[in-house]
């Protein structure tokens, strides 16, 4: 996936940085950072394609000509394994070619969801910090989709407690709303006692835990999700936080 | 080029009376008009919009600029919408490109500022009439206004040149002598005008009179007082373009609205501003 006028950004703390549209290229009063953190380790292989299909949707529903939020938004795809890699980092929804997401996601061993949320939550705050000093007004919303209980992170809960809280303090970010979605809990019980347990330590804003993931759950959590970003979008410049939806299968 | 623009509400208003519009035209030329209402007429938040959008609507047809005629129009309007034609007791404050020039008017009370691209510092010229009685266009339509208005004792018409810098201070200025060549003007109590050689302009911003509303609360365990904020020190923080691409004026305006939150800072009248900027983007 070309992300050639996205610049480069190192982040205080971590391994891992971002990249971002220069921020001389922006030319709205006020954006919503939407990041989409998807798990890619070695159980989602089944349904890897249905991965991308959601992405696809999400992001076609980001940049849709009916969505009066659509030139208000950036947003960026990034895939946790063992390490987390960046699909691509924060731009347009327009700039996002749809075609690219088949074959955006890679299976690779292990599952370091603490290091890919505290890289999406300082991400997101990090850029919105440089976007303030340039007089934008900005939110944030960051989805983090995974299967697994975290393995390898270098990281631990409270980096990512102490990356929300920092978001929290910032006063370049009007909001930030953070999703954990746990899916598959059917095959692995423990998984949603373990990520409810996250969200809390964490202090993230909701959980959602899906039993088993068939394709009529695929569109749901695709909707879910692009509601949830209209939500925000929504509640930008209004100064408080956006609402928080619910999603019942 | 480019122009944006950007109208706020103040605390002591149940409606907004500032309009402004800007943009560019096919041929290329950046423009803003803006106005506001005169608080003691009815219904002149419709009669901002009125002449905003008519100038812009002549001048992007290109008609040739005719107060009668845009006049005629206005009231035209307003009759159509079965509003009292004292709706147009409006200011009405524009700034546009045509060819090499870039001109400024001004019919009634607020502020314009310019930037000259040899210049590391913002000039700011101000109108204001000594009982608040600015001049309306609308006026013009009307002798009875008009010689009403004439005949206001008291109501002294007058500006003031300041100099902002970067660093915020501010001082008394008078337009420099060697500019005379690039610069004309002519300043009266019924509308003054300004015509500059695009060369050497970077931006030009006009402003209702809003920019001297604003008042700071402050909050003590035993008193709660207001005091008013110098239009100095305001345009000091609002005129901060961090650049000019795209939406620059609404970010500005909303970022220096947020700064001022925090400092208990909030303007009473509307607020409304609007920028051609001449230069590279």
């Amino acid at each position: 996936m070309t992300s050639t006028d996205l610049q480069n950004h190192d982040l205080p703390k971590g391994t891992y940085g971002y990249s971002a549209v220069k921020l001389d290229d922006l030319g709205a009063s006020q954006y919503t950072l939407i990041t989409l953190v998807v798990d890619v380790s070695p159980s989602v292989t089944d349904y890897i394609t249905q991965l991308e299909e959601a992405i696809k949707k999400i992001v076609e529903g980001c940049g849709h000509k009916n969505n009066p939020y659509a030139d208000n938004m950036l947003i960026r795809i990034v895939s946790f394994a063992h390490d987390v890699q960046e699909v691509h980092g924060f731009k347009m929804p327009s700039e996002c070619n749809i075609d690219d997401y088949t074959g955006c996601l890679h299976v690779r061993n292990a599952t370091a969801l603490y290091d890919a949320a505290e890289n999406a939550i300082s991400a997101t705050t990090d850029y919105a910090s440089k976007m303030s000093n340039w007089d934008f007004t900005v939110n944030g919303i960051v989805v983090l989709l995974t299967d697994g209980q975290d393995l390898t992170s270098s990281g631990t809960q409270t980096d990512v407690l102490r990356a929300s809280q920092a978001a929290m303090k910032s006063e370049a970010l009007e909001s930030l709303m953070t999703i954990l979605i746990g899916v598959g809990l059917k095959d692995n019980p423990n998984l949603g006692v373990e990520l409810n347990e996250f969200k809390t330590e964490a202090k993230l804003t909701q959980y959602i835990g899906v039993e088993e993931l068939t394709a009529s759950v695929f569109a749901k959590l695709a909707d879910f999700i692009s509601q949830s970003i209209s939500q925000t979008s929504e509640a930008l410049g209004s100064g408080g936080p956006s609402t928080i939806l619910d999603l019942d299968f | 080029m480019n122009s944006d623009h950007s109208f706020k509400i103040g605390t002591g208003h149940q409606v907004c009376e500032d309009f402004v519009v800007s943009g560019t035209t096919e041929d290329g030329e950046v423009y803003t008009f803006l106005s506001d209402g005169c608080s003691g007429s009815k219904d002149t938040d419709i009669g901002s919009r009125i002449l905003c959008l008519l100038s812009k609507k002549r001048f992007i047809g290109k008609e040739k600029e005719n107060e009668d005629i845009f006049l005629s129009s206005a009231r035209i309007i307003a009759e159509l919408m079965q509003v009292d034609t004292s709706c147009l007791d409006a200011t009405l404050l524009s700034a546009w490109t045509k060819e090499d020039k870039v001109f400024v008017n001004i019919f009634g009370d607020g502020a314009f500022a310019f930037k000259i691209k040899a210049e590391n510092f913002i000039r700011i010229i101000s109108f204001d009439y000594a009982r608040n009685y600015p001049f309306f266009l609308n006026y013009k339509a009307n002798n009875d206004l008009l010689f009403g208005w004439r005949a206001l004792q008291g109501n002294l018409f007058s500006f003031e040149q300041i100099i902002l810098n970067e660093d915020k201070t501010t001082q008394e200025s008078q337009l420099p002598t060697t500019l005379h060549h690039h610069i004309t003007f002519d300043i009266t109590p019924i509308g003054s005008s300004f015509i500059f050689d695009k060369s050497i302009i970077d931006f030009v911003v006009v402003m209702s009179d809003g920019i001297a509303s604003f008042c700071e609360t402050v909050i003590t365990e035993t008193f709660k007082e207001s005091n008013l904020v110098s239009y100095q020190e305001v345009l000091g923080d609002l005129l901060s373009f961090k650049n000019f691409k795209g939406k620059f004026v609404e970010r500005r305006v909303n970022k220096f609205l947020n700064d001022y939150r925090k400092l208990n800072r909030h303007h009473i009248d509307d607020l409304s501003i609007g920028v051609v900027y001449i230069g590279e983007k």
